[in-house]
């Protein structure tokens, strides 16, 4: 009896709550953003925005610099900082490295963000034809972009191609030549439908010109590996020439012009990373040092703010010391200053007192006390032996190569960044530039001179000489077919870009990382054929399903 | 829900539950749960043939099984939702709107099924009472967020990732061991519990999810890393050499036996999950003085120290735990040779790991009474003085030996899953109290 009615009890509880409405327990997206506002006209466009986003994580901050200027001919380590591995190959570069998992997934983030606008561009509503046309192709570009990117450094990659909608484990590595024939496709459909200028009314989006710099570099690289064409360096000169003549691009006239931080919207500038004095808009997705900003500024300082009569501040930087320049750099490279003004103009020589009194000197051992008014120059590097009589008459310390260390070295001053507001602030302002028509000019003499057109070759390079010359040098920097050789131009790319994150995709594409990395940074003697390679982060193979991502050899 | 209650001679006992829940956080088809339970009790004191053993008190046997949902997870799951990304074009800003979570329209309740069986005793007139309980806990449909390769575009997606199963014993047991005429009281209480926790079956059944970090066999919060086995002794610099290091850094065990290490050579570390704990409380009093401490303990664990993550570089350059470092006059096993030119030291990972067994003194309270007669002098009803320290001593190796902090002080962080000691946790601190009590 009881039993019967607790039966009946129980059965009439829960008769109550199924019947209970099946609307109230809907979701609806309220305190977030769903999915399909990327279907409206403003999703559409902010979709293209967020595209763009990704890029910052590699322009601009230490993650880039890292892959990109560390462990070269060039650059080598200074005395602070972390990811040593990348300056010395040594044990330190591990699969489980954070800048390679940060880099991979924010790239492959960008890279979904571009497949989803390509593939719902279709079905979006309210978006003209032209305008869709137009953001696709920015959305190819980028593509295309962060997969070059992300193929130079780890090679085979999981070329993914429709916008990831549900949740997969299945992952693979493409061949090269699968990836370099996406990359050429999507870069050539780019071209097709970007603006035919060289920069957007919004400055900074991609124009034709920005796709062909892009296809320039990518042909460029793939000449020189396993996927090569026999039409490669034409390919890549061809592109090159359109850039050179078809758009409004010019060099400046002064070297040091290009790096002002004033004028940084200059005819030279290819495509830019866009960066703002508002941080509210500088904020970069991963990556950046403070959260965003261009970082440059921080990492080719030397340790000045220690020394007698100077105390840190905004006009010389938060010298981070990452990345000293090598003795080959400095000797070799920027050897010649008589005719050529880059060393000058790419290193800061000249310290003045910010923090004047008496002070023991530390490196200069001619003197033993030094004393400074505000204004007089503190610290000089004359970039000779200058002999310890000379030294002694001098006011100041002179920093001479004998005791360059770590710690004190000319310092790289091309991307100073005077507009932050204040001395430790790292979130600089300044647009990084990815390429500029000097690289350009360059890449072209690249490939006539692969092609056997010496002459070609001869004119590209002293187009940029004579603009690099001390002022009545220009006759003196030209250099004739037969000093145009290949080592000639590996030195004249560094003398002209040193440090603006190409060296070490410049040594790969050549295949000589190794030999001039030993040759010419002793500390990183452990560099070897596997480093062509970056690991894959450890978190790709392990996340994918048992066994179907493979680590790159030797890690 | 439904509940019903039937009791009959006060020696048998049944309660019968049953709840249906429905949650906005699930799939279309999967938004509802059901969730039964059933407990049953026998009070075996009531029964006639124990009238005679007078020895027992109380004697009751229970026994259960219920299910209970889980729906704790963050809403919008099932869906995809985008992230705010910042850009510029010029000096103009470009916020945008990316993928930023994947949905998963398949997720359903979590429901853990509870077994247990206990039996509550007291015997000698309360001299010695207590309970006793076997426990099984089986959890299907697991809520948990489960990584995904990054070349998707995701981190991770929120899923039903598995079965697991926690199995174990709890005991707990007050006595009084002396009461005698004089007024000396002792009391005890003792607590034991043991748990084992274990993975079942995962999503694609008993295969091993190493980017999760989930074993089957093991608990889902498994360290699984690098180990090391010593540092490179200075007679060891070729075998250094050969794998790629050199003496006075962390020699790591080659599990494959291929002579270099790789990703391949990481093994199970540990867990997060004590293997027993206890506690033991004893009480004295005696002419008006009252003592009393508390010691726990827990045993087996193992910690992931962020201490020995963050402040741990040997470079020279930061802040740093003290630790025994290897030089060529002190050739320790414990920590690799400081070097200037690193972040940390190489498989510096091999060293967050601890044993997070310990002791703790948790408390010690002493007292004194005054008698009513000093009390009333005062005019007051009661006057007592004590004095009582908390947390007086920990012994626990991470903490004596490894500068760690309180072993106890792991937390999980809900995005990466892991349990770690942090490196921003306050140390455990020791609180000594005097005062006087008095009640008008």
């Amino acid at each position: 009896m009881k039993i019967n009615k607790i039966k009946g009890l129980a059965l009439g509880g829960m008769l109550l709550l199924s019947t209970s409405c099946q609307d109230l327990l809907k979701e609806t997206v309220i305190s977030n953003i769903g999915n399909d506002y990327m279907n409206t006209a403003k999703g559409f466009e902010d979709a293209t925005k967020a595209a763009y986003s990704s890029l910052r994580t590699f322009y601009g901050t230490q993650l880039g610099l890292t892959f990109t200027e560390y462990g070269t001919d060039i650059y080598a380590t200074g005395a602070d900082g972390g990811y040593k591995g990348f300056h010395f190959y040594d044990t330190q570069i591990q699969p489980t490295v954070d800048y390679l998992a940060i880099l991979w997934d924010e790239l492959y983030k960008g890279i979904n963000t571009c497949n989803a606008i390509i593939g719902r561009a279709a079905t979006v509503q309210g978006v003209s034809d032209a305008t869709k046309k137009l953001r696709v192709a920015e959305a190819k570009f980028l593509r295309a972009h962060y997969y070059y990117i992300l193929h130079q450094q780890f090679g085979p990659l999981d070329l993914r191609l429709t916008e990831t909608t549900g949740p997969t484990k299945e992952t693979k590595r493409n061949t090269d030549a699968e990836i370099y024939a996406q990359i050429i496709k999507d870069c050539n459909e780019a071209i097709a439908d970007l603006e035919n200028k060289a920069h957007s009314s919004d400055y900074g989006r991609a124009t034709k010109a920005s796709a062909e710099a892009l296809l320039a570099k990518v042909y460029l690289a793939k000449a020189y590996g396993s996927s090569k064409a026999a039409d490669d360096f034409q390919k890549a000169a061809d592109l090159c020439t359109n850039l050179i003549t078809k758009y409004s691009f010019k060099l400046l006239d002064d070297f040091a012009a290009v790096h002002n931080e004033d004028n940084q919207q200059n005819s030279e500038v290819v495509f830019a990373v866009q960066y703002t004095t508002d941080q509210i808009t500088n904020v970069t997705n991963a990556g950046g040092e403070g959260g965003g900003g261009n970082n440059l500024h921080l990492y080719f300082g030397m340790q000045y703010d220690t020394q007698a009569g100077m105390v840190r501040d905004v006009f010389y930087g938060r010298p981070f010391k990452r990345l000293r320049p090598t003795s080959y750099c400095l000797n070799t490279v920027f050897g010649e200053r008589v005719n050529d003004s880059r060393y000058k103009k790419s290193f800061r020589d000249t310290w003045k007192s910010n923090s004047p009194g008496t002070f023991n000197t530390s490196f200069d051992d001619s003197k033993a006390k030094v004393t400074f008014a505000s204004g007089d120059t503190t610290i000089f590097i004359p970039g000779y032996e200058m002999s310890k009589e000379e030294r002694a008459t001098k006011k100041y310390q002179v920093l001479v190569p004998s005791k360059y260390n770590e710690a004190l070295f000319p310092t790289l001053q091309k991307f100073f960044d005077t507009k932050r507001s204040d001395r430790t602030e790292p979130r600089g302002s300044r647009d990084y530039f990815v390429w500029r028509l000097a690289d350009i000019y360059l890449m072209r003499a690249e490939a006539n001179l692969q092609m056997g057109k010496k002459a070609e070759a001869t004119a590209d390079i002293n187009v940029v000489r004579e603009r690099a010359a001390w002022p009545g040098k220009k006759e003196a920097m030209r250099i004739t077919e037969d000093q145009m050789t290949f080592d000639f131009l590996i030195e004249e790319r560094a003398r002209e870009l040193a440090g603006e994150q190409m060296r070490w995709l410049d040594l790969k594409r050549w295949g000589l990382l190794v030999d001039r990395v030993k040759k010419y940074n002793p500390q990183a003697s452990a560099v070897a054929d596997k480093h062509y390679l970056r690991p894959i982060p450890q978190t790709q193979i392990d996340r994918s399903a048992p066994g179907v991502f493979a680590q790159n050899p030797g890690y | 829900m439904g509940r019903a209650n039937y009791s009959f001679n006060d020696k048998y006992l049944l309660t019968l539950t049953m709840r249906r829940d429905g949650s906005s956080r699930f799939g279309e088809n999967t938004k509802y749960g059901n969730f039964p339970g059933i407990a049953v009790g026998w009070n075996i004191t009531n029964e006639s043939f124990m009238k005679g053993v007078v020895f027992i008190d109380m004697l009751k046997l229970r026994a259960g099984w219920g299910k209970v949902g889980n729906q704790g997870v963050a809403p919008y799951q099932t869906q995809g939702l985008l992230g705010r990304t910042t850009y510029a074009f010029g000096a103009t800003g470009a916020f945008g709107y990316r993928p930023n979570t994947i949905g998963n329209a398949d997720l359903k309740w979590e429901s853990s099924a509870n077994a247990n069986i206990g039996l509550d005793f007291s015997i000698y007139r309360g001299r010695v009472q207590g309970s006793l309980e076997f426990y099984e806990t089986n959890t299907k449909d697991l809520l948990l967020s489960d990584f995904l390769p990054g070349s998707t575009g995701f981190n991770a997606v929120t899923r039903n990732v598995g079965h697991t199963r926690n199995k174990g014993i709890e005991l707990g047991v007050t006595t009084v061991n002396v009461n005698s005429k004089n007024g000396f009281k002792w009391t005890t209480d003792f607590q034991f519990t043991k748990n084992k926790e274990e993975i079942v079956e995962l999503y694609n059944g008993k295969v091993d999810d190493v980017g999760n970090r989930w074993f089957i066999g093991y608990p889902l919060n498994t360290y699984y890393d690098f180990k090391k086995i010593g540092i490179w002794q200075t007679n060891e610099a070729d075998q250094a050499k050969a794998f790629g290091s050199e003496v006075g850094q962390i020699k790591i065990q080659d599990t494959n036996g291929d002579n270099k290490i790789t990703a391949a050579d990481r093994v199970i570390i540990g867990n997060d999950v004590p293997k027993w704990a206890g506690g033991l409380t004893n009480r004295f009093e005696y002419a008006g003085f009252d003592l009393s401490f508390f010691l726990y303990g827990r045993f087996g664990n193992t910690i992931l120290s962020g201490f020995h993550r963050n402040q741990l570089q040997l470079a020279g350059r930061y802040q740093q735990i003290k630790v025994d470092y290897w030089t060529p006059n002190n050739p320790t096993n414990e920590f690799p040779r400081p070097k200037s030119n690193q972040e940390f030291p190489v498989y510096n990972s091999s060293l967050f790991y601890y044993d997070g067994s310990f002791i703790k003194l948790r408390n010690i309270n002493f007292g004194y009474t005054f008698s009513g007669r000093v009390a009333k002098k005062i005019g007051a009803e009661s006057v007592r003085l004590y004095s009582s320290i908390q947390q007086p001593k920990i012994w626990s190796s991470y903490l004596s030996k490894y500068n760690g902090v309180d072993p106890e002080a792991a937390i999980t962080n809900s995005a990466t899953g892991l349990t770690a000691v942090t490196s921003d946790v306050t140390p455990s601190t020791t609180v000594t109290t005097f005062g006087l009590n008095i009640k008008f």
